[in-house]
């Protein structure tokens, strides 16, 4: 009954079986759901506009596979085409798109979600559930919300790299010297929903230099629900990203009143942030516990470190500026926005589940007026290559 | 002569059906349940599955040589062999509704053009291929199948250790135990398929190990599958995990490691090579268990005939009516597969040490 009994009959038979299984592997490669590299169009980015009557504009940014030079294609091609679209929903302005692209539009591999602002106010609930529906989207894609237009900034920016929403995406990934965080759309979409525990998204904005423009990556725009309801500033936005855990560094410079106007400059390295709540008759009130580590970056006038008083003053000094922007950023967020994007609620839901059934129902109310203690603890570690020694005159 | 099959064979064969199949049909309804608290109904539910295990090896050690059919009729006669009847039916279903879910699942994420009957088809074909070959040739794919399962479900959990946000699995049980002690019957249900061990029983080489085999290999396959639940529900969070259809699927879509990204290729190999053992051994079970109900000299036939009804499944009417779907996975496989799994087992073994008593009073 088994054919490995009688080893050299058929043999030829047998080879014959093997090699057409084998053919099958490359006919089988997907069926109906095949997708051949020549018929799909690669999408980079998605921007949503708002359009008038309530309708939605979506534009795709499409990358344009150039061949190397040395291949024969000279370069002319356009790195990225975009196409835009109108709609009553996104699924209808895709059908549309679709028909100026006559390509597959392949979008698992996009990089960003390019909201306009006045979208973003005007509120995204509606268009929401396509994401959630739709399993071609990337859930890694970043969400962006856009100060101009989003299909001008797809269309007008010029990066280092051919398609501007790789340098983007890149430069949110690698946070150096990004102080808007931003969330991914699998992050995006459940915190819409999630009173205590609210959405943002970085800001992008054109910065003009002589007609071309280059895009910056800035602020931070706070969700209330499903809408837009304010910017924080570069500065706020810092301090959520340590708050949020995603960012460990920054940069912070204040002035000291006798070393003249210009400031000290601080970065703070392997920040590290706690936030306890606490439950007392009814009351909830949150610890925010910072510790970092703080490095002299650049001083006008010469500090003397070595010296223990200076030292302590610089660090008693420091902290209260990092205390005052926590402080700030938490009154701007909870109080003027009233949104909950720092996610006191879920830290209340996590380690007081009973209290937070309680309060979820008035929460944006308990938000509004939160007691939140902020302390701060940052040794200075290292000063540079300088050395400040006392008696250094220079010569 | 018959071959036999060895205790790591019959384990792997175990370790598969347990975590394979039940990747995407478990969560979706555990998962919105119990959510971050799945672990608990997890653990009932291979608790569960071990008594079932332990009644099974009573009665295969006390009636040698026999299959679940053939003891069943042994111990209650004519009412045995309805039993009996019950149980190939619910091979039948379960092979039918879980081909549904494979279908289902494959076109809705990955090849969303394809019909789905290409994939009842494709998999009715080589899975009636392994059964119509026996237990021996499912044995010994199951061998290395389970070692790519293995190995690959590691690496699943392994990649995802940067995106975990633990905090995410807290607070533990803030309804109380009750959602997930009833969530405990998903699980139960879909590790209960294992009863399938009556049927391979006496095939066993070694059939003193089979309860100690089948319980390390439930509680390895449950240990894995937990785990791989948590993590995922550590990266997207309970709130998106309880709001979308296969949880682990979006998760495989989420990690990623320097240049890595789609790591659902992994998850497909999984599902789709593990699926394909656990469909082998319950269609061989299934066609088995008929033969001897109806006295058929061989499998074979019932393996032809009943490939017409799994290359079916994904046509079945109702089945695309989503509340229909629904109420299935959610009520009723749930309730008939534990009465089935656990309650006529339950009942036989009575009936069988009833009937020891006896003999043993005469």
């Amino acid at each position: 009954m088994h054919t490995w009994k009688r080893p050299y009959s058929r043999l030829g038979l047998r080879l014959l079986k093997g090699f057409s299984l084998l053919f099958l592997l490359l006919v089988m490669s997907g069926c109906w759901g095949q997708k051949n590299i020549d018929q799909l169009t690669v999408v980079a980015a998605i921007g949503l506009d708002a359009a008038p009557d309530d309708r939605i504009e979506m534009s795709v940014q499409l990358v344009n596979p150039t061949l190397p030079v040395a291949a024969g294609a000279g370069g002319q091609r356009r790195p990225f085409a975009m196409y835009a679209a109108e709609g009553d929903t996104i699924f209808e302005a895709m059908e549309q798109i679709r028909k100026q692209a006559k390509k597959n539009l392949f979008f698992p591999q996009s990089r960003i979600i390019l909201i306009e602002e006045e979208l973003a106010r005007r509120g995204i609930e509606e268009y929401t559930d396509f994401f959630w529906r739709d399993t071609q989207q990337n859930p890694l894609s970043w969400i962006l919300i856009s100060k101009q237009p989003a299909r001008d900034t797809l269309q007008k920016s010029k990066e280092l790299e051919d398609v501007p929403s790789e340098e983007w995406s890149d430069f949110i990934k690698n946070r150096r010297g990004n102080s808007s965080v931003t969330l991914e759309l699998y992050k995006f979409l459940p915190r819409l929903d999630q009173v205590g525990f609210q959405a943002y998204a970085a800001g992008i904005a054109p910065v003009s230099k002589g007609g071309e423009e280059t895009m910056a990556i800035r602020e931070i725009a706070v969700f209330k629900q499903h809408k837009l309801v304010g910017w924080l500033t570069d500065r706020q936005a810092q301090v959520l990203g340590w708050l949020q855990g995603k960012s460990h560094n920054g940069m912070i410079q204040f002035e000291l009143q006798d070393r003249g106007p210009k400031p000290v400059v601080f970065e703070l390295k392997q920040i590290k942030v706690r936030l306890v709540p606490s439950v007392y008759r009814n009351r909830v009130a949150y610890r925010v516990g910072i510790r970092a580590k703080a490095e002299l970056k650049s001083s006008v006038k010469s500090l003397d470190l070595t010296d223990v008083q200076t030292n302590r003053l610089l660090e008693k000094k420091l902290a209260a500026q990092i205390r005052e922007s926590v402080e700030q950023t938490i009154e701007r967020v909870c109080r003027t926005y009233n949104s909950d994007v720092i996610g006191f609620g879920e830290a209340l839901h996590q380690s007081y589940p009973r209290q937070w059934k309680r309060m979820k129902k008035r929460w944006n109310e308990e938000l509004a007026d939160l007691d939140v203690q902020v302390s701060v603890s940052v040794p200075i570690i290292k000063t540079g290559l300088k050395s400040d020694q006392r008696g250094l005159q220079p010569e | 002569m018959k071959r036999k099959i060895s205790d790591l064979q019959f384990f792997f064969i175990i370790f598969v059906s347990v975590a394979s199949l039940t990747y995407f049909s478990i969560p979706t309804q555990l998962v919105p349940k119990a959510r971050q608290d799945l672990w608990l109904s997890m653990a009932i539910g291979a608790a569960v599955d071990i008594y079932v295990a332990y009644i099974l090896h009573w009665l295969g050690r006390k009636y040698p040589g026999q299959s679940l059919i053939q003891y069943s009729r042994t111990v209650l006669g004519p009412i045995g062999t309805l039993f009996g009847f019950i149980f190939v039916l619910f091979f039948l279903i379960v092979i039918v509704s879980a081909m549904w879910l494979f279908c289902k699942f494959l076109s809705t994420t990955l090849m969303p053009d394809t019909p789905g009957i290409i994939f009842s088809a494709t998999m009715t074909l080589a899975t009636g291929w392994a059964a119509y070959h026996g237990l021996e040739s499912i044995a010994r794919l199951a061998q290395f199948i389970s070692v790519l399962i293995l190995s690959a479900s590691v690496l699943l959990i392994l990649f995802s250790i940067r995106e975990l946000n633990l905090h995410y699995l807290l607070p533990p049980f803030e309804n109380g135990v009750g959602p997930a002690i009833k969530g405990a019957v998903y699980p139960a249900s879909w590790f209960g398929i294992c009863i399938v061990i009556g049927m391979l029983m006496p095939h066993l080489a070694n059939p003193k190990r089979t309860f100690k085999m089948k319980a390390s290999a439930v509680l390895l396959g449950a240990f894995v599958m937990t785990v791989t639940f948590l993590c995922s529900m550590a990266v997207i969070g309970p709130y998106m995990a309880s709001r979308i259809d296969y949880p682990i699927y979006m998760f495989s879509r989420i990690i990623h490691l320097a240049f890595f990204e789609r790591f659902d290729i992994l998850l497909m190999l999984i599902y789709i090579s593990g699926t394909f053992i656990t469909f082998s051994t319950l269609y061989y079970g299934a066609a088995v268990g008929a033969a001897q109900l109806f006295g058929t000299r061989t499998h074979r036939n019932w393996v032809k005939a009943f490939a017409i009804f799994f290359v079916a499944s994904p046509l079945l009417p109702f089945s695309n009516n989503a509340s229909y779907a629904f109420l299935f996975f959610d009520k009723w496989f749930p309730l008939f597969g534990l009465l089935i799994e656990g309650g006529i087992t339950t009942l036989i073994f009575v009936a069988a040490l009833a009937k020891d008593r006896i003999e043993r009073r005469r």
